[in-house]
């Protein structure tokens, strides 16, 4: 490693092992290699999908429970999160584009809400869950999300609402005394 | 600057360590990894059982999700940087995460994280991740309050002339027309791609 000091800070030339051996000759063309991982997701699809068919019905069923509004309902949207957290980060890599979006939508429309202090907007949740249960059944099931442009384009609105809503707890929580008693 | 678009990158015999506590996320790149030759991939649920690998193994290149450890992720990585005694401070490390707001980009490059890979990734995305990496290496810098690759990617020329790096190059541009973009507005445009 070569160093080169300036007073305020030092820059240190690195030559990594990574680099020099993934530099080196006898690697599998780009596009061999691609399509052997996509092979590899193929092989493991069955596995992950159990996975996030299981991690649905525990998201539905979170949701469906916090329409109750009861003394629990922080219970089930902490449970929903749990289930969305997961399923967003597999659902896209195997083909479930659509319950991929619904639960990265709701993991914003929770860490949003958690963020500003606000309550979680119970219209936005049940909207979701409206959308999952659709997303659910025969006819969307592994249907993609480009081909659903109107529902996405829907879901994504309500997203942006909260956003606005946290925005505006957010500036209210900030404002001087005098501003709120006005 | 080279392209690399069409660069094979050879993974025979090198070591990966993915730090995810989502099993089944894991295995994802586990397999795309495995498709592209890597022949050794460890994975570690927590940063204790990543401090072991590290301790018992050689490892090569660190997959980390900042959502580790009810997200300690970044500090983790923060901690093997800032440790002139690891013998991996150097080591390239990716943050792959779902999460790409703004602000957590903003923590990935922050802490030392060599580039980051947003969740669901193709085996497209990371592969050209990897190849970025492997062939445009970057220097490491240390200042009082960082340590880690170069935030500054390489530019090819700025108006006037000036020049931030002694190798930056000259290019042909056209003439100023209103006030240079913000630091800020500059990040906003940096967006990791799927």
């Amino acid at each position: 490693m070569k160093a080169v000091s300036n007073g305020t800070h030092r820059e240190i030339e690195v030559d990594d092992d990574f680099g020099r051996q993934a530099r080196s000759p006898g690697a599998l063309p780009r596009d061999d290699a691609i399509e052997r991982a996509h092979a590899e997701l193929t092989r493991l699809k069955p596995q992950l999908e159990e996975h996030v068919k299981l991690q649905c019905q525990q998201l539905e069923a979170a949701l469906l429970a916090a329409r109750a509004r009861d003394e629990k309902h922080l219970v089930h949207i902490a449970d929903a999160y749990a289930a969305s957290l997961s399923i967003r980060d597999i659902a896209d890599s195997i083909g479930h584009s659509l319950v991929g979006f619904i639960a990265a939508n709701l993991c914003t429309i929770i860490e949003t809400a958690d963020a500003a202090h606000m309550d979680y907007p119970a219209a936005v949740i049940d909207c979701h869950c409206d959308a999952l249960r659709l997303a659910l059944s025969p006819p969307y099931l592994g249907k993609p999300l480009r081909e659903l442009p109107e529902l996405s384009a829907g879901l994504s609105q309500t997203v942006r609402i909260t956003k606005a809503m946290a925005e505006r707890v957010a500036a209210a929580a900030a404002a001087p005394p005098a501003a709120k008693a006005s | 600057m080279l392209d690399t678009r069409n660069a094979a990158i050879n993974l025979a015999g090198l070591s990966f360590l993915l730090v995810d506590p989502n099993p089944h996320a894991s295995t994802i790149v586990h397999g795309i990894l495995r498709g592209f030759g890597a022949t050794r991939v460890v994975e570690a649920r927590t940063p204790d059982h990543a401090i072991q690998v590290l301790t018992d193994q050689k490892i090569d290149m660190m997959l980390v999700d900042p959502s580790l450890a009810n997200g300690r992720g970044l500090a983790f990585i923060r901690s093997i940087r800032k440790d002139p005694n690891n013998p991996f401070r150097t080591m390239p490390i990716l943050v792959v995460t779902a999460d790409t707001r703004t602000s957590t980009i903003k923590a990935a490059r922050d802490c030392g994280a060599n580039m980051v890979v947003a969740k669901p990734m193709s085996p497209a995305s990371l592969y050209e991740r990897l190849s970025w990496v492997a062939f445009h290496p970057r220097n490491f810098v240390e200042t009082a309050t960082y340590f880690g690759p170069d935030r500054r990617f390489k530019i090819e020329g700025l108006p006037g002339g000036v020049g931030r790096r002694a190798g930056d190059g000259q290019v042909a541009i056209a003439e100023e027309e209103g006030p240079a973009m913000s630091q800020n507005e500059i990040d906003s445009l940096l967006q990791t791609a799927r």
